[in-house]
């Protein structure tokens, strides 16, 4: 998607972002954090290779077009 | 911009070249296996397999900006903005169950346009007509600029080099291959995007474990993991919005349906959907690298290109102009066909030439995409900032299409002045909200007022329409 | 007076969250409807119409 759009509101976020630490803060527990990334570089990883797996399937078919 | 271009010119060209030549050979090949008719050129002969369809969705939606923005929002909003980038998702999920009813309903339409005109009548599809001409062209010009800019920060081109040969490159395959060029490029783009982002963040984490970024986060730049950060709850819904609004509109995506085979359409758009989701959670993921690394990063949105650079070495540098080259010319090809598509079936055949021949379509759609391709580059040549800014506008614009294009397609009462009524108010209110509260705000409201006016206007005078005036075309 | 300003924009940014979230909600829902109520059925045979013939 064009987030180039995000612009004007990053700026109001990355100062809000840098601002002292507020004290209603709930920081992601370590163990999660690990999910969010590691689960995602899975998951393209996963996808990528269903993408190339259905292509196989499908060519061996005659089936891409 | 940085300093030192990150890539050696000699290899950057080579890239380039190679790349184009590449793209450009693969587009007049695809376009040549074809029957030559004006179905084929515009959808690939309507039956494009699952692996294609899902790659071509996936291709897209990756912009340039997505390689780009996505790693910026992680990098100065942390989780939420990486989360909240990846609700743009949201889009091709919701649009997977519209998908099939587009599929079944409408077996020969070729545009949106041909849904809101048959559904709505002539007035609405008009309205229609002009928000989606004006988040095309805003959505094309950011393209172009875009790819002036990044080429010239990755490589020390100059930023009118670097936007004409990006757009004259999608242009020249789009024009020669049609819809069948462009899905089958964007086959190859997305497999790249896809395996490069992971070698990227498997390498990159292999240097800083996943703990080692946890801690630094936590301890020097804490709003990063913070989940009650107020930017990024303001961000995340907006984001989700504006994509239903993207998606439920625009030709691209409508293009992909009626050239999907009917048994692919909803699995594509689901597993599109997740494909694309994990990416901008994946570059985000790398940009809070440079966080942890205490890396100087001069300008925010270079962060993911300079991250690379430094954890990969040149390597990396060659690796991200793969990535940004491929986001770039995949998003530009679907949106010059889609939009061709558009004005020649829409603008032309039904308006201007009614009872064109499809022979008159096809070459007048070959006209479109040159013309379009000239126009991006005329409207790109000066890097103007406050395009950004006028960008954002189109948020309000689109948000206010979702309701009437999904009540439309399930609900007969669903009525044409609502429909009407719901876009124009929609944007309208959406545009008030951008200047007035904050640009955040755009899309939520209008797609919020969209959504009032199209439901208790279709519940106070409900339409009784007959389903059978959208077999035609 | 921060801690109050901070408050302010947190729960303004709550506000918009919860709006957001309805928004997405009501939409989703408006589709899953949709989409059940057209599930297995020919295209063009809308069920209300059928329901008023009965």
């Amino acid at each position: 998607m064009p987030l180039l759009i995000t612009c004007p509101t990053i700026a109001t976020a990355t100062a809000l972002a840098t601002a002292p630490a507020p004290e209603t803060q709930w920081l992601l527990p370590a163990n999660l954090f690990r999910l969010v990334v590691v689960g995602s570089v899975i998951g393209l990883t996963v996808a990528t290779l269903v993408i190339v797996l259905i292509w196989l399937k499908e060519w061996r078919q005659g089936q891409l077009w | 911009m940085t300093e030192a271009p990150l890539l050696d010119a000699g290899i950057a060209w080579f890239l380039l070249v190679a790349f184009s030549v590449l793209w450009i050979a693969l587009g007049v090949w695809w376009g040549k296996r074809g029957k030559g008719d004006a179905d084929d050129y515009l959808l690939a002969g309507r039956n494009i397999g699952l692996a294609l369809s899902t790659a071509t969705l996936m291709a897209s939606w990756v912009t340039g900006n997505t390689t780009l923005a996505a790693p910026e929002v992680g990098y100065t909003l942390g989780l939420w903005g990486m989360l909240g980038y990846a609700l743009a998702g949201l889009g091709l999920f919701l649009f997977a169950p519209l998908a099939i009813r587009i599929k079944r309903l409408m077996p020969t339409a070729r545009t949106s346009g041909d849904f809101v005109r048959l559904r709505y009548g002539r007035v609405c599809w008009a309205v229609f007509l002009l928000i989606t001409m004006a988040y095309t062209l805003g959505f094309l010009i950011t393209q172009g600029m875009g790819a002036g800019l990044l080429l010239q920060a990755l490589s020390g081109f100059d930023y009118r080099l670097g936007m004409v040969c990006v757009i004259g490159v999608s242009t020249t395959y789009t024009l020669f291959g049609g819809m069948r060029g462009v899905v089958g490029t964007d086959f190859i783009q997305s497999l790249l995007i896809m395996a490069l982002l992971v070698l990227v963040a498997v390498l990159g984490y292999s240097r800083i474990s996943v703990e080692e970024v946890y801690v630094a986060l936590e301890a020097e730049h804490p709003s990063r993991l913070n989940m009650l950060l107020p930017a990024g709850l303001l961000f995340a819904w907006n984001t989700g919005l504006f994509s239903m609004g993207e998606v439920f509109h625009n030709n691209i995506w409508w293009s992909r349906v009626f050239a999907s085979r009917p048994s692919v359409v909803f699995r594509s758009f689901i597993l599109g959907g997740l494909a694309w989701t994990t990416v901008p959670i994946v570059t985000g993921a790398i940009a809070l690298m440079a966080l942890a690394t205490n890396l100087d990063v001069p300008q925010v949105n270079m962060v993911f290109p300079l991250i690379t650079a430094e954890l990969l070495g040149s390597g990396g540098a060659v690796v991200v102009f793969i990535i940004i080259f491929a986001s770039l010319t995949s998003t530009l090809d679907s949106l010059l066909a889609a939009s061709a598509d558009l004005i020649a079936e829409d603008v032309v055949a039904h308006w201007l030439r009614p009872g064109i021949s499809d022979a008159q379509i096809r070459q007048a759609a070959r006209l479109v995409v040159v013309g379009l391709g000239l126009l991006t580059m005329l409207l790109s040549w000066q890097y103007i900032t406050s395009m950004y800014q006028l960008l954002l506008f189109t948020g309000a614009l689109v948000a206010s299409t979702i309701w009437p294009i999904a009540m439309g397609l399930y609900w007969p009462q669903a009525n044409r002045q609502a429909a009407t009524a719901a876009m124009v108010v929609g944007s309208i209110t959406g545009l008030l909200a951008y200047v007035l509260v904050a640009p955040y705000c755009a899309a939520l409201v209008s797609a919020a007022v969209s959504a009032a006016v199209m439901g208790l206007g279709s519940h106070w005078n409900p339409e009784r329409f007959d389903w059978r005036q959208l077999a035609g075309r | 007076m921060q801690t109050e300003w901070c408050m302010t924009e947190l729960q303004q940014a709550l506000l918009i969250f919860a709006i957001g979230a309805v928004v997405t909600l009501t939409t989703v829902i408006m589709i899953a409807r949709g989409h059940a109520r057209w599930h297995g059925r020919d295209p063009y045979d809308d069920p209300s119409r059928a329901a008023s013939h009965d």
